[in-house]
């Protein structure tokens, strides 16, 4: 099978003993920092960034795969042990995986959680493998009016999937895209948006961005709020109870099926899966009425589910270098610090980097078993420091990583200015996440439009006359036209209520 | 669960429509648009296939407009209110910690750079006394130092010399 050959050439970069070093100490750091109350995914990766710079690319990226499934995980044990979801995709988790904490089976949560997550990281591996190959070949096809009109359904379909307003959605990701376009036009050598500063010609620095939206915004709207002394619930034997475990087998096997394929859809990733994965387990089960009360189905499912689409949401990136979710907005950004350019022509170009990199998902998930249930009385205590001390080594940590992406002062400014709209923004009904994707994107479609204008000669009929772009925006239309129409903007609120 | 359009309890429907979230996030739409199409009026459109770099700006800016204006005229029908109360304290405190670290970083190194930042953002949260900021600053420093200089010899500058 050439499958397993290419994955064993993977698994041959990635497992010299300096790497799993490297995806151990991510691992740990993430879960350490995710299990901390108030940091998302993407401001936990943005804030540890600056610790895989000095790596070569191959270390740097196992890295930040642990870091990516530490930071998801460590949401998942907050959940289940004081009910405070660390990140969004865990606010499911809390639902029956603390009401079996309170029953005092907090350990089998932990463990169906972890050993869930891994066999749906396992799984998800190798769906990224096999489907990696067709998707680079379909992508090859693509020219420019085709990536233009797959990145304008990516952001569409990320806006329409995602909860929220639509319109302030849509909004969010024009001043996304507008902030994207800030610095030096590469082909007309026109500075634009730069309000005659000479640190923003080369763009606003993507990590200080997201680290301010989603880092410094959480942070000042956490001090506005009290804590009450969190309520950290006992952690006794980590074993299952045969039933437990007989209960959560088939839900972990539903979870990573749905999980899979939800986590390749553009705004999808591990919170759609998580919801999707919890709502058909009750919709299924034979006792729905236990779910809420501690049912085991209702943590195996969607801790499966989330990591599953945690995994595959990579499909997009990898292949066609289109993000789905913020989390890759900013994995996209993270490797292109280290010189790799997602898309199709990684796989082809640098094979030795794209498999080693699938290969160091697996061991990512790995190490979380193995570092997670042993450490779970560390976490338990890291829970209990308090939050007027833990702020501020977040800021602290955010000002140098902010810093040191391009060693610029300027940069930890714009990480405070950014703060200031990250907390100011929910204010009026807008979520952060669909700008970043706006950033990121922007000038990968004026490049593709662009070009396209070129074939064309400035006629936008080229969209249209490329059956595969003319596809895109029809969809696109069609979603945008799905959302606005009460009868299924009805069924879409109720999906998300549940 | 927010979303357009969804039915509203009665009594607040078209009430009070200075607090609607859909005004203020419209009006904010409308200056950013405005702001972006003003400033990018003399970039240039390009010709024929070669769009300049005025092209996409101006598409984009007249798409928020629209937005901006869309989401202002249907204020009225909207029930979602804005959330005005704003953690001025919290708010300035962190803020002000991180121009801090900015500003005294080239110039003080960073290991007062952090402790400096610390003093000035810790009064965020209450219980944190001069003391305490003071101490848990240089523990914070040592630790930067050691991960960040000593292990992961990341270039940033230490001292003010």
């Amino acid at each position: 099978m050439e499958l397993f050959g290419q994955l064993a050439f993977g698994f041959e970069q990635a497992l010299t003993p300096q790497n799993i070093l490297f995806c151990f100490i991510g691992a740990l750091i993430g879960t350490l920092v995710g299990v901390l109350p108030g940091l998302g995914p993407v401001a936990t990766i943005a804030m540890l960034l600056p610790i895989t710079f000095t790596l070569p690319p191959v270390a740097a990226l196992i890295m930040l795969a642990g870091l990516y499934y530490g930071a998801q995980y460590g949401g998942s044990t907050t959940a289940i042990l004081v009910n405070i979801p660390g990140e969004s995709s865990s606010v499911v988790t809390c639902l029956d995986g603390h009401a079996m904490a309170r029953k005092g089976r907090a350990g089998a949560a932990l463990a169906i959680a972890a050993l869930g997550s891994f066999f749906a990281g396992t799984v998800a591996t190798f769906i990224i493998a096999i489907f990696s190959a067709p998707m680079v070949w379909i992508a090859s096809t693509f020219q420019s009016p085709d990536y233009f009109g797959l990145m304008i359904f990516g952001l569409i379909a990320a806006v329409v999937l995602a909860q929220g307003s639509v319109v302030r959605s849509i909004v969010m990701v024009l001043v996304g895209l507008i902030l994207g376009l800030v610095g030096t036009d590469i082909t007309t050598g026109q500075s634009r948006f730069t309000f005659g500063i000479p640190q923003l010609s080369e763009g606003i620095s993507f990590v200080a961005l997201a680290m301010g939206l989603f880092g410094v915004g959480e942070v000042i709207s956490n001090l506005a709020r009290t804590f009450g002394k969190p309520e950290v619930q006992p952690v006794s034997s980590l074993w299952p109870s045969r039933e437990e475990a007989r209960r959560a087998a088939p839900a972990v096997l539903r979870g990573t099926a749905i999980g899979s394929i939800l986590g390749v859809l553009p705004g999808g990733g591990a919170l759609i899966a998580a919801f999707g994965a919890y709502v058909i387990e009750k919709k299924w089960s034979k006792r729905p009425q236990e779910f809420g009360n501690g049912a085991v189905e209702g943590v195996a499912a969607p801790e499966a589910a989330n990591n599953a689409g945690a995994q595959t949401s990579f499909i997009p990136l990898l292949t066609l270098g289109l993000p789905s979710n913020a989390v890759m907005a900013l994995m996209l950004a993270a490797m292109t610090i280290h010189g790799i350019v997602p898309g199709p022509k990684l796989m082809v170009e640098r094979p030795d980097l794209f498999w080693a990199m699938i290969a160091s998902m697996w061991i990512g998930n790995l190490m979380l078993v193995i570092i997670n249930l042993p450490l779970i009385r560390i976490w338990v205590m890291l829970l209990k420091v308090p939050y007027r001390w833990l702020y501020l080594a977040i800021l602290v940590f955010c000002c140098i990583g902010a810093y040191s992406v391009q060693n610029s002062t300027f940069d930890v400014m714009v990480m405070a200015f950014f703060g200031v709209v990250g907390y100011l923004l929910p204010k009026i009904g807008c979520e952060p996440a669909p700008l970043i994707l706006g950033v990121i994107l922007a000038p990968h479609i004026e490049e593709n439009f662009r070009r396209s204008l070129v074939v064309s000669r400035g006629s936008w009929w080229v969209f249209i006359e490329r059956p595969i772009s003319a596809g895109f925006l029809l969809v696109s239309l069609l979603f945008l036209l799905a959302v606005l129409l009460p009868a299924i903007r009805r069924g879409r609120e109720e999906a998300f209520r549940e | 669960m927010t979303s357009e359009g969804a039915r509203p309890p009665p009594a607040e429907a078209g009430r009070g429509w200075l607090t609607k979230t859909d005004l203020w996030a419209g009006v904010a739409t409308l200056v950013f648009a405005a702001s972006a199409l003003y400033i990018s009026a003399d970039y240039g459109l390009g010709r024929g296939g070669r769009i300049g770099p005025g092209y996409v700006p101006l598409v984009i800016g007249v798409l928020l407009f629209g937005l901006g204006f869309l989401l202002v005229a249907r204020t009225g029908r909207s029930y979602e209110t804005v959330d005005s109360d704003i953690a001025w304290r919290p708010l300035l405190l962190v803020v002000g910690g991180i121009l801090t670290f900015a500003l005294l970083l080239s110039r003080a190194g960073l290991l007062v750079a952090i402790i400096a930042t610390v003093v000035v953002a810790g009064p965020a949260a209450y219980g944190n006394t001069l003391l305490s900021l003071v101490i848990s600053g240089a523990l914070l420093s040592a630790f930067s130092w050691t991960l960040f200089v000593y292990f992961l010899k990341i270039a940033i500058p230490v001292w003010w010399y």
